[in-house]
């Protein structure tokens, strides 16, 4: 009964509210555009002198053109991942991020179609009412994606982790254990990304060659997301008894956790989009971050201070289990050093 | 990959990381084409040497069960999957053998006996 109350809200929030608005924004501003000549100021230099003239038609197109694919996509993702998983804090970014964006829009281009009559007859410049249309386009648009993020229901609670599936790893005090694996997104995603890189590195290189080399500097782009997907996409975790260390695949970044500040470690079933809103270096807005590779299972360090660290890795089982062993030894290991003093 | 060394122990230390290795296969935790960890970073994990754990891989390439090739590291053979079939036998076998009184010394000389027959 609860969540198909709150799945309404959902749709209500990311579909219906910002299409209405929408539809709303087309009418006034289709309106007000047809009661102005067919050619008015558009474009301003710096000075505030007109530089471009346009169709006053173009307002309610970029409403459109803009809006509608946003909804679709925006609000059709957030409705998807609540009806399959559940109202995750991203989702509501997301939603909010739409609602924002349609008021935005939407004021901005009415606000300047309502200004033209007076820039036209030159009472006022320009380039100032613009400003001003923009900036109360901006307020209004916070406004409503607070009031959007109070409309939508509450974001579910976060997945708890659970114990270590497996036996406890009984370590004697003099043995040595260590659990490395390495973890990577999945071929298809990687698939898809060597085909983005092949695609950019063929428009640079074009690019680079019809100059005559003058805009060489471009190439920095391909090597950049190079260097984005080896440090986000593929990781190697180790953990022995000094602790845990996450390492990517240039070596940097490297994230190191003592063990000393570990409190206990657990596993967790993870959703990347849903939970991350992606794939990469994240921050999860649920009290944990970390490297998230791909949806499924995943390992958590649970910190004395701070957000918990979270990286999607197989046999998250077995990795929580020696953490948990490597706690309990130095427990026992420091209390009997101490009652023997 | 979970690893294990007792340096107290009798058994050499790359038996006992091959041991270890072996284990992990039999347990179905390390798949077919799967990178083994750089001997690197083992032995600094592990505080062994080097040629230690270069050593247990040379031992598990010998039986088979990683591939050695040079500038790729070890990577598991489709025997990890055999392993892995054993894996669900031995517990069973050794706790046969312990219910019916069999020392580890008997039972692993009945296997022997067994391969050579």
């Amino acid at each position: 009964m609860r969540s198909t109350h709150s799945g309404f809200r959902v749709v209500l929030v990311a579909i219906v509210i910002p299409l209405v608005l929408t539809v709303i924004a087309l009418i006034v501003s289709f309106s007000l555009a047809a009661a102005l000549p067919a050619s008015i100021p558009t474009h301003w230099n710096v000075k505030g002198e007109v530089v471009g003239y346009g169709s006053p038609y173009t307002y309610p197109i970029i409403i459109a053109s803009v809006c509608l694919p946003f909804i679709a996509i925006f609000g059709g993702v957030v409705v998807l991942m609540t009806h399959r998983y559940q109202l995750t804090i991203m989702g509501k970014i997301l939603a909010v991020i739409s609602v924002w964006l349609v008021v935005f829009l939407s004021v901005a281009m009415i606000g300047a179609l309502l200004a033209t009559p007076s820039i036209t007859s030159g009472t006022v410049p320009g380039f100032r009412v613009i400003g001003w249309s923009l900036l109360v386009a901006f307020v209004v648009a916070v406004a409503a994606a607070v009031g959007a993020w109070f409309l939508l229901p509450r974001a579910a609670r976060r997945t708890p982790g659970r114990a270590p599936a497996v036996a406890p790893i009984v370590l004697g005090a003099g043995e040595r254990a260590t659990w490395i694996r390495s973890t990577a997104a999945n071929p298809r995603v990687i698939l898809a990304l060597v085909g983005i890189l092949l695609v950019v590195t063929a428009v640079c290189t074009f690019v680079v060659v019809r100059s005559d080399g003058k805009v060489w500097p471009i190439v920095i782009i391909p090597i950049l997301l190079i260097c984005v997907a080896l440090t986000n996409l593929a990781w190697t975790v180790r953990i022995d008894d000094t602790g845990v260390r996450a390492r990517s695949a240039l070596g940097i970044p490297t994230i190191t956790i003592r063990l000393a500040d570990i409190v206990s470690a657990d596993v967790l079933e993870v959703n990347s989009f849903t939970e991350y809103g992606g794939w990469g270096f994240r921050w999860g807005f649920n009290g944990r971050m970390g490297v998230i590779v791909r949806s499924g299972e995943a390992l958590e360090i649970r910190r004395r201070k701070g957000l918990s660290f979270v990286i999607t890795i197989d046999d998250a089982d077995s990795a929580a289990a020696l953490v948990n062993s490597l706690i309990a030894r130095t427990g026992a290991a420091s209390s009997s050093s101490a009652s023997s003093d | 990959m979970l690893l294990r060394v007792d340096p107290a122990s009798t058994v050499p230390l790359f038996e006992q990381l091959a041991a270890s290795i072996r284990m992990d296969a039999s347990l179905g935790t390390l798949r077919v084409g799967e990178r083994l960890p750089a001997a690197r970073d083992v032995a600094a994990s592990l505080d062994v040497n080097v040629h230690t754990v270069l050593r247990a891989y040379q031992l598990l390439r010998e039986e088979g069960l990683v591939d050695l090739r040079p500038g790729r590291g070890a990577v598991v053979t489709e025997r990890a999957a055999n392993y892995g079939e054993l894996g669900e036998a031995i517990p069973r076998l050794v706790e046969r053998a312990k219910e019916l009184g069999v020392s580890v010394h008997a039972l692993t000389a009945m296997i022997r006996q067994e391969y050579t027959s």
